[in-house]
C-alpha cells in the first residue's frame, strides 16, 4: 500500500513539474521515479501532450518527452562500449585507476545531474519574464524538454567528465553540490553562447541598419557581467 | 502626453508652424533620413550609453563611402579596459582588451527581402513628431515612436534638426520604464580631418578569431513560424559556430528599428539547456529543437521584449517544404 500511495505521489509531483510548478527536489523526484517506472514514463508524456493541447499549441515540441532522454542518455551509458580513446584522455587512462574511476563516477553522476539541471533551468527562468501571463494565454510558457548527454563532444563543458562515465554504477545518488555544479556548466555554456551570439546579431544589424551604434553599444552590457 | 514636459513645450514655440501638424507621415520621412544619415554622411562624435546603473563613455567615427573606400566606422570604449570596433566595407573588426581580435567577414549581402518596404511603419508604431529640443549644443526634433502592440519596445528618439543624425535615444518597455539611454555629448557633422581618417585606416595586428561567412550559402533550412507583425526579413549568413564546430544559420529580421536574429546551431557538446536571459536591452532566448536523433540550439537575441523572442524561438522550425 505504501508503494501504491508513494506511486500517486509520484504522479502528482508529475504533473506538477510538467506545469513548471516543481521544486527542485520533487523535480528530482520524478526524474528519479520516471527513470524507474515504465507507465509513468508514459504518462509523463501524455501529460506533457495534455498540457501543449491546453495551452492551444501542439508543434514539433510537444512530442518531445523529458522520459525518453532521460532513458536513451541512461540505455547509451549502460550499452556504451569502451570509448576510443582520444590522445587526451589516454593520458588520463595511463594515469592510474583512481583517476578512471574518479572520471566514471563524476560522468555518472553528472549524466543524471544535468538531466535535472536543464530542465530546471527551463522551469527557472521562464517564470521571470513580465510578458509570461500575456503569453500564456498563446502559448506553452514552459517547454519541458529532453536532455541527451551525447557520447562524444567536442568541447569541455563538462562534456569531457559526462563522456567518460562508461562503468559506473551509481546514478542515482546525485549530492545538491554535483547538481549545483551540473547547472553551472548549463548555464555557462548557454551563457558563452548568448555572448558569441549576441555579438554576431550587433554585427548583422549593423550591415543593412542605421542603428550600428546602439547594436555596438549594447555590447557593453555583456563585457562588464 | 506625459512626456512633453515644460521645457520641450516652451521650445516647442520656436519651432517652425510645420510642426505643430507633424503626424505619422512626416516621422516616417525623418526615420528613413535618419537611416540614410548614418550612413552616408561622415561624422564623429562622443556619446554616453546608460544602462541599469552603469554609464559607458563611446567615440564614434563615421567615414561614409567614396569612390575608391567603403564606408566605414570605429566605435571605440572610452571608460575601462581599451576595446574597439572597427567596420570598413564587409568587413569588421573588435577588439578586445585582452588582446582578443575577433574579426567578421560576410560575403556579398544576401537578397534582402523587402528591406526598403519596411521603413519604421504607422502599422505597428505610433509615430508622433512632439517638439523640439538641444542635445549636445544642437537642435533636435523629438520623436515618440510607440509600439502599438507588445511585441515591441517603445523609442524616444532625438534627432540633429540639420542632419537627421541620431543624437539620443531612449528604449522603453511597456510598463514605460527606459531601459537605456544613448547620448551624444558632442557630434560634428562633415569632412574628417586627416588623422581622424588614419584611424579609421588602422586594423588590429592579428585577429585570433576570423569567423567568415559561407559567401553564397544554400537557401535556409530554417524558418519562425510566428514573426511579430512587421518584422521582415534582413539577413542571412552562415558561419562557423562560435562555440563548437557546426556552421550556424542565422537570420536577421527587422521591423524597421527594432532587430532580432534567430541562430540555429546542430548539438554536439551533449548537454541541452533551455534559458533566458535579459541583458539591458537585449533578450535572449535559448530552446532545443529535436529531429529525430539530432538536437538544435535554437537561440534568439535582439532588442525585442523577451517574451517576443520566447514566442520566435518555439516557433522556429525547418522550411515547410514549398506546396
Amino acid at each position: 500500500m505504501s508503494d501504491k500511495s508513494a506511486r500517486e505521489q509520484l504522479k502528482e509531483s508529475l504533473s506538477v513539474s510538467l506545469d513548471g510548478q516543481a521544486s527542485e527536489l520533487e523535480l528530482r523526484r520524478v526524474l528519479e521515479g520516471i527513470n524507474n517506472d515504465d507507465s509513468l514514463r508514459s504518462l509523463a508524456g501524455r501529460y506533457q501532450l495534455i498540457g501543449d493541447a491546453v495551452r492551444g499549441k501542439t508543434s514539433k515540441y510537444a512530442g518531445v518527452d523529458i522520459s525518453r532522454g532521460v532513458m536513451a542518455a541512461i540505455e547509451q551509458e549502460e550499452a556504451a562500449p569502451v570509448r576510443q580513446a582520444q590522445p587526451k584522455d589516454s593520458a588520463v587512462a595511463q594515469s592510474g585507476n583512481f583517476a578512471q574511476r574518479f572520471w566514471a563516477s563524476l560522468g555518472k553522476v553528472a549524466l543524471a545531474a544535468s538531466v535535472a539541471a536543464a530542465v530546471i533551468v527551463g522551469v527557472r527562468t521562464s517564470n521571470l519574464t513580465p510578458e509570461a501571463p500575456l503569453l500564456a494565454e498563446h502559448e506553452p510558457a514552459v517547454l519541458t524538454q529532453p536532455v541527451q548527454l551525447a557520447q562524444t563532444g567536442l568541447r569541455d563543458y563538462g562534456v569531457a567528465s559526462v563522456r567518460a562515465g562508461n562503468n559506473a554504477e551509481s546514478r542515482d545518488n546525485i549530492t545538491p553540490e554535483q547538481l549545483a555544479y551540473a547547472q553551472i556548466l548549463a548555464n555557462q555554456a548557454t551563457r558563452e553562447r548568448f555572448r558569441a551570439y549576441a555579438l554576431q546579431h550587433a554585427e548583422l544589424s549593423a550591415v543593412g541598419g542605421a542603428q550600428s551604434i546602439l547594436s555596438f553599444a549594447r555590447l557593453t552590457s555583456f563585457d562588464n557581467q | 502626453m506625459q512626456w512633453i514636459s515644460g521645457k520641450w513645450l516652451v521650445l516647442s514655440l520656436f519651432a517652425s508652424g510645420a510642426l505643430s501638424a507633424a503626424g505619422g507621415s512626416d516621422v516616417q520621412g525623418l526615420l528613413a533620413k535618419m537611416a540614410d544619415s548614418a550612413q552616408n554622411l561622415s561624422y564623429q562624435g562622443e556619446f554616453v550609453y546608460q544602462q541599469g546603473g552603469r554609464l559607458e563613455t563611446l567615440s564614434i567615427i563615421h567615414q561614409a563611402g567614396e569612390q575608391d573606400r567603403p564606408e566605414s566606422e570605429r566605435i571605440a570604449y572610452l571608460d575601462g579596459a581599451p576595446r574597439e570596433v572597427i567596420r570598413a566595407g564587409n568587413e569588421l573588426f573588435l577588439s578586445r582588451h585582452n588582446g582578443e581580435v575577433a574579426q567578421f567577414q560576410h560575403g556579398p549581402l544576401m537578397p534582402v527581402v523587402d528591406r526598403f518596404q519596411s521603413g519604421v511603419s504607422n502599422d505597428y508604431y505610433d509615430l508622433k513628431l512632439v517638439g523640439i529640443d538641444r542635445v549636445a549644443g544642437r537642435e533636435a526634433f523629438l520623436l515618440l515612436v510607440m509600439p502599438r502592440d507588445r511585441f515591441r519596445y517603445g523609442y524616444q528618439l532625438w534627432l540633429d534638426r540639420q542632419s537627421s543624425l541620431l543624437l539620443k535615444s531612449e528604449l522603453i518597455d511597456n510598463q514605460g520604464k527606459i531601459i537605456e539611454r544613448l547620448q551624444f555629448t558632442s557630434l560634428d557633422v562633415g569632412q574628417l580631418s586627416n588623422d581622424t581618417r588614419a584611424l579609421l585606416e588602422h586594423r588590429p595586428a592579428d585577429a585570433t578569431t576570423a569567423v567568415n561567412s559561407q559567401p553564397e550559402p544554400a537557401a535556409s533550412q530554417w524558418e519562425a513560424s510566428w514573426l511579430p507583425e512587421g518584422f521582415v526579413r534582413q539577413n542571412r549568413a552562415v558561419r562557423p559556430s562560435p562555440v563548437g564546430s557546426h556552421a550556424v544559420d542565422s537570420l536577421t529580421f527587422s521591423d524597421g528599428i527594432a532587430n532580432f536574429t534567430v541562430f540555429v546551431e546542430p548539438d554536439e557538446t551533449g548537454l541541452l539547456s533551455q534559458a533566458s536571459e535579459k541583458i539591458g536591452a537585449l533578450s535572449a532566448v535559448a530552446k532545443v529543437y529535436r529531429d529525430g536523433d539530432q538536437y538544435f540550439h535554437i537561440t534568439v537575441v535582439g532588442d525585442i521584449p523577451l517574451g517576443t523572442a520566447e514566442r520566435v524561438a518555439i516557433s522556429v522550425r525547418p522550411v515547410q517544404s514549398a506546396s
